[in-house]
């Protein structure tokens, strides 16, 4: 008796308060449900798309990821979790790494076959809160060390906005875990970031085993949501987000720098083609290449006003945005001058690469599809 | 007492007859006064086409769908009225004008609800961007719309970032659509909706004034259907006057007697009087599918009222005063007469397995109808003759036809022969395999698409094959009723169960798309980031769902939100999608037991077709059990022989198994509409059968053998037997031209069955009857069985 009495205190203090919560009502709960494996998988919401060694990853809607092999043939991954995944970015041939909602991250380390966790929601929340309460008795240290008012003020407002927080984090632990990731990269197979929702910024140094909150490495006071990440053939990383928000790090996103941003809109991505311009795209149209790693760019006409999602370079070199309603924009990386096109289902669209011989795969609200582009003129 | 030495084997008389011919006056005067009364009570039968009456109400899916009925309405009773211009796009000032006053003319309409309707024309229908500066949106009319070139630019961009075009516009901009929602129940009076008033208000206000050479309008809509069901079902009675003329037509060709052409066609018209008074007086009412009653009821009448004048005239031929005449007419039919019609009456009683109220109705009417036929031309109809007796011209052709042997006789007569016995039972058994094998197609359920209750070509039907062509919406709807504890219906965990749920849905083979507040709240959570699709999630926290749909339509989940529908829009409603359907609902639902959500099946025209379905598949069976029990019973207690009893029963399973074939061979399936037909044909092709043998057994009894008795059989009832046949097809034959589907189909199967069944007496009664040796060498003949 005794042995099985101290077998369910151990259980008890592993699993934590919530094994108890969860005997009193069966409650369906997405983030610790394997996927569903589906007839239609790739016909499903898809937003996230990767090519790894000729291969295409497409991840979206209740935990779905596909292997694409082209020609219609996929086969779809068993996921651990059912959660809606946003991002997904491969290191090499076999370190890939998805994120989702929920504060999902997700790895795998054979290619893509299998996965498993590697962060959820709930840890989340516990890191973040332990990391707003550093947070706390930082700025109360620098607040009493300040040396003029206008610092003391300063900060005495951050210590507000964090107190804010603090409250709000609080509540979120009744909640439970609300926040998606919006993307991963990774620059080796140790050191990555994860951006989400509300200024998230993950990064890790040991391939997942430990993350830490870097919130505070860009001036995000407000807490918009940081899009997208891109890097440089140089390492250079970009950051793009919520109401133009535009920050580099030349550290592997240890630090950022702000940069000025060409527009007061949300950016939803970034690219850099073969000449190593920048391209940022965003809300209603707006396309921006900067060739100076983001310190200057030049407002680029691309003739629509829906939202470009995504973007990619294709082997030729023109750059390839494609958004809502299905469009797709191909642009000359000399003279800027656009081409639009249509997909035929006129859904949005929120991920593309090419797979071979200007055919584009794409993803978005309808699925995978596909989408072949007439050759480049003059090459 | 002389005749009775003469006729010895008509018997003594019987109580009944006494009393009937004793009192000959009160009898009429009685039966003349009961008609007059239920004359005045059928005069107020009017058809009623009630969807409640239509399906399986005890069936669990029915009652999940009354529980939450009032809910759903709001959802579900609607019309869609298309106005398409086959001269352009709908980008043209004189189009939008008339589309204009289309939208306004129907808001006029009594039992729109106004406020819900939506046209590109009606204030709520508007256009949203999201710009830097957040929403920005209008209604798709621009305010400033003149009908010039640059406003009808405005108003297709307006459209294209709308997200109406399948919707409101179709895709290919040749026709747009209102959509009208409609109060079952008139909020100001309380009366309910009439919708054969509303249907025909339609066809006037709208389609009559607005449509022209190259404007078409297109209206689609359950109480579109249901008026033009009520409009078809009137039609329908007119085919009773026509009904009536050809049977007095044949009738006449028969007898050569007005005289009793008339009485027989009279007494039956008192019947059907009598039955649509009783029914009328007992509360129960008659509609599309009970209509088929009178025309049996008359049919059966007359095919029994033949029978007397058959046998009176037969006794006035030979010399029989008139009263005798009808008084051994009597004598000799009354218990083949009773005995056909209670198996009649007990037969259509049998259809009250199958669980729907339309064909409770219709046993129920059938069962009083056929009892009353007793009465009126069993009892009337004698006593009437014995009063205007038969006219002389026909006793003249009765002595002319019985002088040269009648081809009925000469063609039939030879099956008792052992060559054409044994002929005929291997044709027709193999037929019946051919039957059985082809019977293996046989479908349950509708097969057609769009209204099956109306045919694939009616106006209806085209109406809505527009629509589904150039609309992005099916018309065939199965919709699951989530449950929750009351406020929970929004709640985070049901709703990600719910989303789950809508994949595993979306992915069943014949489902086009779902919808639901699922749906609605996914969309919304994007929109409210900028479009963004990464967020289009149901969001755990609870403020944020509600932020999600705040912009959601109507109906999405209940009032005290214990309740949400998820819609699936089928490919058809075809049994077998309809199956998958239901078990991939029960399969979802066992693989996530939730102590907090329950998936409730099913509302819906699809989810109420699987009802009926699930339904009919199980009274199938137990239908034809019954059936045929209570015939065979019947015939055994008549005829006291199993031998008997199967010589009759084997020809009528013959013609079940064909008619069965039949159906696969048309692709009617087996429904509401054609179940009852198979006992109908059972119940009623058994007294071909009953008055043959009954002939049989009285010649055997006198000592003929077989191949006599069976010739004695056809000249005193096969002539009868054989307009018999026709008779009943005839009534019902009319039907193939209603313009209600399931009417034509029972027209059709039923004229099939009612000559296959009088073939099959005939000619298998006779040949079954050599196989099994029945006659005076095998069968010691019954001694004292003395009643024909």
């Amino acid at each position: 008796m005794k042995r099985i009495a101290l077998a369910g205190l151990v259980a008890a203090i592993l699993t934590g308060p919530h094994a108890f919560a969860e005997a009193e009502v069966e409650r369906y709960d997405p983030l610790f449900t394997p996927a569903p494996q589906a007839r239609l998988a790739t016909e499903g919401k898809l937003v996230g798309l990767e090519q790894v060694n000729g291969d295409f990853f497409a991840v979206g809607a209740l935990g779905t990821v596909v292997k694409y092999h082209g020609e219609g043939d996929w086969v779809q991954k068993e996921i651990p979790t059912s959660v809606l995944l946003t991002a997904v970015y491969a290191v090499d041939q076999e370190h890939i790494w998805a994120v989702g909602h929920e504060g999902v991250i997700l790895q795998s380390t054979d290619g893509g076959e299998s996965w498993e966790f590697r962060l959820d929601g709930h840890q989340l929340l516990d890191m973040e809160y332990a990391w707003l309460q550093e947070r706390e008795i930082y700025l109360e240290d620098a607040i009493a060390d300040a040396e003029d008012d206008y610092e003391r003020e300063d900060l005495e407002f951050r210590l507000d906005e964090l107190m804010f927080h603090i409250g709000g984090a609080e509540i979120q632990f009744e909640v439970g875990p609300t926040k998606p990731f919006l993307d991963v990269l990774f620059f080796n197979r140790d050191v990555g970031v994860v951006i989400g929702a509300y200024g998230t910024i993950l990064r890790t140094t040991d391939g997942g085993e430990s993350w830490d909150v870097k919130n505070a490495a860009i001036d995000n006071p407000v807490g918009y949501h940081p899009n997208k990440l891109v890097l440089a053939p140089d390492d250079t990383l970009i950051l793009v987000g919520e109401s133009g928000l535009l920050a580099r790090s030349d550290d592997q996103g240890e630090t950022f720098d702000m940069l000025e941003s060409p527009y007061h809109g949300s950016l939803f991505g970034a690219l850099f083609d073969q000449e190593n311009q920048l391209w940022v795209y965003g809300l209603r149209g707006n396309v921006f290449v900067s060739d100076d790693d983001g310190e200057s760019f030049t407002d680029v006409q691309v003739n629509t006003r829906y939202n470009i999602n995504s973007g990619t370079v294709l082997a030729d070199g023109r750059v390839v945005l494609v958004g809502h309603s299905g469009v797709i924009i191909v642009i000359d990386p000399d003279s800027y001058e656009s081409t639009l096109y249509s997909h035929e289902t006129n859904s949005p669209l929120s991920g593309v690469r090419e797979s071979a011989d200007n055919t584009l795969i794409l993803v978005g609200r309808a699925g995978l599809q596909t989408f072949q582009l007439p050759a480049r003129i003059g090459h | 007492m002389q005749e009775q030495l003469k006729t010895s084997h008509h018997g003594k008389a019987s109580m009944a007859e006494n009393l009937l011919f004793k009192y000959r006056l009160v009898w009429v005067l009685i039966f003349a006064g009961l008609t007059a009364f239920l004359l005045y009570h059928a005069a107020q039968v009017r058809p009623d086409a009630s969807f409640r009456k239509m399906i399986p109400a005890n069936h669990q899916f029915v009652q999940n769908f009354f529980k939450y009925e009032d809910d759903l309405a709001t959802m579900g009773n609607a019309i869609r009225v298309s106005v398409e211009t086959t001269d352009g796009t709908i980008f043209d000032a004189e189009y939008q004008e008339l589309l204009r006053e289309v939208t306004d003319e129907l808001s006029f309409v009594r039992g729109v609800n106004r406020s819900g309707m939506r046209s590109i024309w009606t204030p709520n229908v508007r256009w949203s961007e999201v710009t830097e500066e957040g929403f920005v949106g209008g209604p798709v009319i621009p305010d400033t719309y003149d009908g010039s070139q640059e406003s009808l630019e405005q108003l297709r961009q307006n459209i294209l970032r709308s997200g109406t075009v399948g919707d409101l516009v179709a895709n290919n901009f040749r026709s747009a659509l209102i959509y009208v929602p409609l109060n079952e129940i008139d909020p100001e009076t309380g009366e309910r909706l009439d919708y054969h008033e509303f249907g025909q208000r339609l066809e006037r206000d709208i389609r009559e004034r607005f449509e022209s050479d190259t404007i078409n309008i297109q209206i689609v809509g359950f109480a579109k259907v249901v008026g033009d069901l009520i409009d078809g079902a009137m039609l329908v009675g007119g085919f009773f006057i026509l009904a009536m003329f050809i049977t007095l037509g044949m009738l006449f060709l028969y007898s050569r007697c007005l005289r009793s052409s008339l009485v027989v066609l009279l007494c039956s018209i008192v019947a059907v009087i009598w039955q649509l008074g009783i029914i009328k007086l007992i509360g129960s009412g008659i509609n599309p599918y009970s209509m088929l009653v009178p025309f049996l009821v008359f049919a059966i009448g007359v095919s029994h009222g033949v029978q007397i004048i058959n046998a009176v005239m037969a006794n006035r031929a030979d010399g029989e005063d008139k009263i005798n005449a009808a008084r051994l007419a009597f004598r000799g039919l009354y218990v083949a007469g009773l005995t056909a019609l209670a198996s009649d009456a007990i037969g259509f009683t049998t259809l009250m397995v199958i669980d729907v109220e339309v064909i409770k109705e219709l046993a129920i009417a059938a069962s009083i109808g056929v009892a009353v036929i007793v009465l009126t031309n069993l009892g009337l109809l004698p006593i009437l003759t014995s009063y205007l007796d038969v006219s002389k011209g026909g006793i003249e052709y009765l002595h002319k036809v019985r002088q040269k042997s009648h081809p009925v006789l000469t063609l039939f007569g030879r099956f008792t022969q052992p060559k054409w016995a044994i002929g005929a039972v291997a044709v027709a058994a193999l037929m019946t395999v051919w039957g059985v094998y082809q019977s293996q197609n046989l479908q349950i359920g509708d097969l057609d698409s769009g209204a099956p209750e109306l045919r694939a070509d009616s106006r209806y039907n085209l109406d809505n094959a527009f629509q589904v062509a150039n609309y992005s919406a099916s018309t065939d709807i199965f919709v699951v009723m989530v449950e929750t504890a009351p406020g929970q219906c929004i709640q985070y965990n049901n709703m990600a169960l719910m989303d789950r749920f809508q994949w595993h849905m979306e992915n069943v083979p014949g489902v086009q798309s779902v919808r639901s507040i699922v749906y609605v709240s996914k969309l919304g959570m994007a929109g409210i980031n900028e479009g963004n699709l990464k967020w289009g999630s149901v969001n755990r926290d609870n403020f944020v769902i509600n932020a999600s749909i705040g912009q959601r339509p109507s109906g999405l989940f209940n009032g005290e939100c214990s309740m949400a529908p998820i819609i699936l829009y089928l490919n058809d409603h075809k049994a077998d999608t309809l199956n998958r359907v239901v078990n991939e609902v029960r399969n979802f639902a066992a693989e996530f037991p939730s102590d907090e959500v329950e998936f409730l099946m099913a509302a819906g025209n699809a989810g109420i077709e699987a009802a009926t379905n699930k339904v009919i598949e199980e009274a199938q069976f137990r239908m034809l059990l019954w059936v045929y029990g209570v015939v065979i019973a019947l015939c055994l207690i008549t005829f006291r022989s199993i031998r008997t009893v199967l010589c009759i029963v084997l020809p009528l399973m013959f013609t079940t198994v064909m008619s069965q074939a039949l159906m696969a061979k048309l692709g009617i399936g087996v429904k509401v509409a054609t179940l009852p037909v198979i006992a109908l044909g059972v119940g009623i092709g058994v007294d071909y059968g009953i008055y043959i043998y009954s002939k049989i057994r009285e010649a055997l009894n006198q000592g003929m053998d077989l191949a006599e008795s069976y010739l004695y059989a056809l000249s005193k009832t096969g002539k009868a037997v054989g307009f018999t046949g026709l008779t009943l097809a005839i009534g019902v034959a009319t039907w193939m031209w209603s313009p209600i589907k399931f009417q034509a189909d029972m027209g059709l199967l039923l004229t099939f069955m009612f000559l296959w069944n009088m073939l099959g007496a005939l000619i298998l009664i006779p040949a079954l009857a050599r196989l099994f040796r029945v006659g005076p060498k095998s069968e010691p003949k019954p001694l004292g069985a003395d009643n024909g």
